[in-house]
């Protein structure tokens, strides 16, 4: 069975490496909770490029408007085609931020219309079970941002599968430290990632 | 009866016998003909009506080629000397009676013609002409029926008589089908086409939202229509039924129903295409040293059906790190009166919009269609990036450095190198005085170098400009170089000097500051530098030679460190997967039992797979086979456009009674996809 390899997008516009440390974040606790067979670092993998085929689940994020080149929309179309993941995050968390805008316009236009990802969804029990949907952010519950605590994430489906998940609560920073500094958390944050993975690996 | 009755008698025997076996070798003809053309399977066939044309063809030319061959039983004389040669007790007598005679010789012909009997030949004659065809012509029936030959159609040998089709346990009314021969009219709601109409059509292609009109003769009694789950009303019209709809979003099947009688149309939905939208300037990225002046911006806009709206919009945004602020407007908005092509131009004035270095502007241009039934429709040009360029960042990487003046041109640290070994190659057969002028000549070159590194040191860390400066001034004023200070020593005092603020954009590396890692490298070279040129100073190129040495790899260093990363380095941090794997605190996890994968759904595979049994359906029920294959095209109508054009030519084929084996071949093809030539399949990992 292959390695899982954890990619983060790399666009033409905007700050696509705002947050480099959630990637080793994200691996650190898929190999602390799970058996899930995962390479020790992530790759950085170009929107337009074939190789994001080779990645289930691949991470975008930035602060920057996000205006995709017509070779990232057409991959990141098949990409969602066959069977990937694309997880988006704010980093701005501000949803009347020019990522946010430009972001979902860009998938609207590159996959379809972001819709509310039920808080039932599959995604809250896919590994840990968050009974509330996504979990707030510390963010969030500091008012930064657009001051708003944001009760769900959207998505674009392709039938009963997620194919873009769409968060406005910015994981970015959420999850952006040294994995070393988990062990200062009395509640590990980054579990809703394993939810993630783990629904990206099985979906 | 006399014997002229009797004669009359048996030419109408002969005739019928002769039209009997004429129609029956007609028939017989006909039949083999229709045998021969349904087991020609696999090669051209004509249309249904060509083959009936030839049938009746050759049967009446058989019918008649048997009458003619047997013409002359209506000749009384004919049919008399027949019975004279068939029965020679007659002895002329038969003919001669029917020639004017005398009342005694007639009467004793008469009684010799009455004593004779020609039932036998006549029957016998009989049974010869009919019994022949007859026999063929029911054993060939035979076959026909007991091998279910006449229901045998290979694939388009027949033609399809549209919305003839009825289940064989309709016990309708005999009244033939209404919806066998109908009329679509296409009206497209906002493109400015005019009304198409379409006769009998299998397929109807619209722009998504076109008003489509279905009409047909007849009473629309016990008519029902359904575009793909609704069902229309039908009502009664100018030329006998009629109903409307909308050209729905997704390729779906219209399906009419006439009592037994069904028809399926596929509705073939064109979408609008959005504009295409090219910013035409500036033509590429930007960046500015001074944010003045204005841009000239030009974009080109083109619709398929016209647009009606254009503009050039930007967002600016300025900060950095956690900390962006964003300002957008709109620049040029022009109304469009539905042309297809239109360049539209704007000025964007830089300085009012009081850009900082740092900001970033992002610029493209928008145009909007006339769709007025699901749009409109927005096309975007490519995002334009105009960025202000950051104090500092020029002598890097932002502006190409212009060749330096001849006379201040340094050799470089590698050609001093390459100098100094040369020179001490031949120092052997070198005088001394020599070998000191020419490490002299060596040490200035490598003294300029040497001053050159300082100014970028020094300039680099804010200071007003090189120390050499004051290191010369001390040389001149004391007579001899000055001991250099160390690189701890030089970096504490350019970093007293120049502190900075906290998160300016320069990389460092683990615990250092910003200052001391950048310039670590061209510090250490600094001081090599130096201390080659003190050897060299004094005639000592070999013991120069390590000093420059460790000069030229500092600035190696330096140059890859050098590399500013404007968007920010990010640090390689790898996990120790073997230390970390399930050591978290799982108290209060429960984790969930993880379902595999489904198996994707191989679309294509499917499809061949319903291609290939509505083919096989063909031969069995063909317009049910039609209908299949009309659905399967009506599904691939939106991903898979080449399969549908080869299926929308192979039923079109059929229904035209033509040979379609090679459209079904190609649309088969089709339906697998273009073949791909890879080397091994990609997996869901990275690269070894």
């Amino acid at each position: 069975m292959s390695e899982f390899v954890f990619a983060t997008a790399q666009y033409e516009s905007g700050d696509w490496d705002s947050a480099p440390l959630v990637a080793p974040n994200i691996i650190d606790t898929i190999a602390r909770y799970t058996s899930i067979d995962v390479t020790p670092s992530g790759v950085i993998v170009p929107l337009s490029s074939p190789a994001l085929f080779r990645y289930p689940l691949v991470f975008l994020t930035g602060h920057l408007p996000v205006r995709f080149a017509d070779a990232e929309r057409l991959n990141v179309r098949s990409f969602t085609e066959r069977g990937g993941l694309l997880f988006i995050d704010d980093h701005n968390h501000d949803i009347d931020g020019a990522f946010h805008k430009t972001a979902t316009e860009a998938i609207r236009d590159a996959v379809g219309p972001l819709v509310q990802l039920p808080n039932t969804h599959s995604l809250y029990s896919a590994f840990f079970t968050f009974d509330d949907g996504p979990p707030a952010t510390s963010h969030e519950l500091n008012g930064w941002g657009d001051n708003l605590v944001h009760s769900h994430l959207f998505a674009v489906m392709q039938g009963t599968r997620i194919a873009v998940l769409y968060s406005n609560k910015d994981y970015s920073s959420e999850w952006g430290y040294h994995p070393d500094n988990k062990r200062f958390l009395s509640i590990d944050n980054t579990r809703f990632a394993v939810n993630i993975v783990v629904y990206a690996l099985t979906r | 009866m006399n014997a002229r009755s009797r004669l009359s008698l048996a030419r109408a025997v002969l005739a019928g016998s002769v039209i009997a076996s004429a129609v029956l070798w007609g028939s017989f003809a006909a039949l083999t003909i229709y045998v021969t053309a349904r087991l020609a399977s696999g090669t051209a066939y004509e249309p249904w009506h060509n083959e009936l044309a030839v049938i009746v063809l050759s049967a009446t030319a058989v019918t008649l080629a048997v009458l003619w061959r047997g013409r002359h039983a209506i000749s009384l004389s004919r049919v008399a000397l027949w019975l004279e040669e068939k029965l020679p007790s007659l002895q002329y007598a038969l003919v001669t009676a029917q020639e004017p005679l005398s009342s005694t010789t007639a009467s004793a012909l008469e009684s010799r013609i009455a004593d004779t009997r020609w039932g036998e030949p006549l029957g016998g004659a009989t049974v010869r002409a009919v019994a022949p065809p007859f026999v063929l012509l029911a054993a060939l029936l035979s076959v026909v029926l007991v091998t279910g030959l006449r229901d045998r159609v290979p694939i388009g040998s027949r033609g399809i008589g549209i919305g003839s089709s009825r289940s064989e346990s309709g016990t309708g009314s005999n009244a033939p089908s209404r919806i066998a021969n109908i009329r679509a009219s296409v009206l497209s709601p906002y493109s400015g086409e005019r009304i198409r109409t379409l006769d009998d059509p299998s397929t109807i292609d619209a722009l998504v939202g076109s008003q489509i009109v279905i009409s047909g003769a007849g009473s629309p009694e016990k008519l029902s229509a359904r575009v793909g789950a609704d069902e229309r009303s039908i009502v009664a019209g100018d030329r006998g039924w009629v109903f409307s709809f909308v050209m729905p979003a997704r390729a779906s099947a219209l399906r009419l129903a006439d009592r037994d009688f069904k028809r399926l149309v596929v509705l073939e939905s064109r979408p609008d295409s959005a504009p295409q939208v090219t910013l035409i300037s500036p033509a590429r990225d930007t960046v500015f040293r001074v944010p003045v002046g204005s841009l000239q911006l030009s974009a080109d806009a083109r619709d398929d059906f016209g647009l009606t709206a254009a503009w050039l919009e930007y967002i600016i945004s300025s900060g950095e790190g956690e900390s962006f602020i964003f300002r957008s407007a709109v620049l040029g908005r022009t109304s469009i009166a539905r042309a297809r092509s239109q360049t539209f131009r704007a000025i964007f004035s830089v300085d009012a919009l009081s850009l900082k270095p740092g900001d970033i502007v992002h610029l493209r241009a928008v145009a909007r269609d006339n769709n007025s039934v699901n749009g409109p429709s927005s096309g975007y040009s490519e995002t334009r990036t105009l960025r202000v360029g950051r104090r500092g960042e020029y002598d890097s990487i932002a502006v190409e450095g212009a060749p330096p003046p001849e006379n201040k041109g340094e050799v470089s640290q590698r050609m001093l190198i390459i100098m100094t070994e040369a020179l001490q190659k031949k120092r052997p057969r070198l005088a001394r005085t020599t070998v000191v002028s020419e490490a002299g000549r060596i040490s200035q070159d490598q003294g300029r170098l040497r001053r050159r590194v300082g100014e970028i040191i020094y300039a680099r860390l804010g200071g007003e400009g090189s120390a050499e400066h004051s290191h010369e001034a001390e040389e001149d004023s004391e007579g001899g170089p000055g001991k250099p200070l160390t690189p701890e020593e030089m970096l504490a005092a350019a970093e007293g000097a120049t502190r900075r603020g906290v998160g300016d954009p320069i990389d460092f590396h683990g615990d250092e500051t910003p200052v001391v890692a950048v310039n670590r490298p061209l510090l250490e070279a600094f001081n090599a530098m130096w201390e080659a040129g003190r050897e060299l100073d004094i005639g000592q190129p070999d013991a120069a030679l390590p000093h420059m040495r460790a000069a030229l790899a500092a600035i190696q260093r330096a140059r890859a460190a050098e590399r500013i990363y404007l968007r920010g380095r990010p640090p390689t941090v790898v996990i120790d997967l073997a230390k970390v794997r399930l050591a978290a605190r799982v108290d209060s996890v429960e984790a969930l039992k993880r379902t595999p994968r489904p198996t994707l759904p191989a679309l294509a595979a499917s499809r061949g797979d319903r291609l290939s049994t509505a083919v096989a359906l063909l031969s069995l029920d063909a317009d049910a086979a039609l209908d299949s294959l009309m659905l399967l095209r009506m599904d691939a109508i939106g991903d898979a456009p080449a399969f549908a054009r080869e299926l929308g030519v192979a039923i079109a084929n059929i229904r035209g009674g033509r040979d379609a084996t090679d459209d079904v071949l190609r649309a088969r093809r089709a339906a697998s996809g273009e073949p791909v030539t890879r080397a091994g399949l990609p997996g869901w990992t990275a690269p070894r």
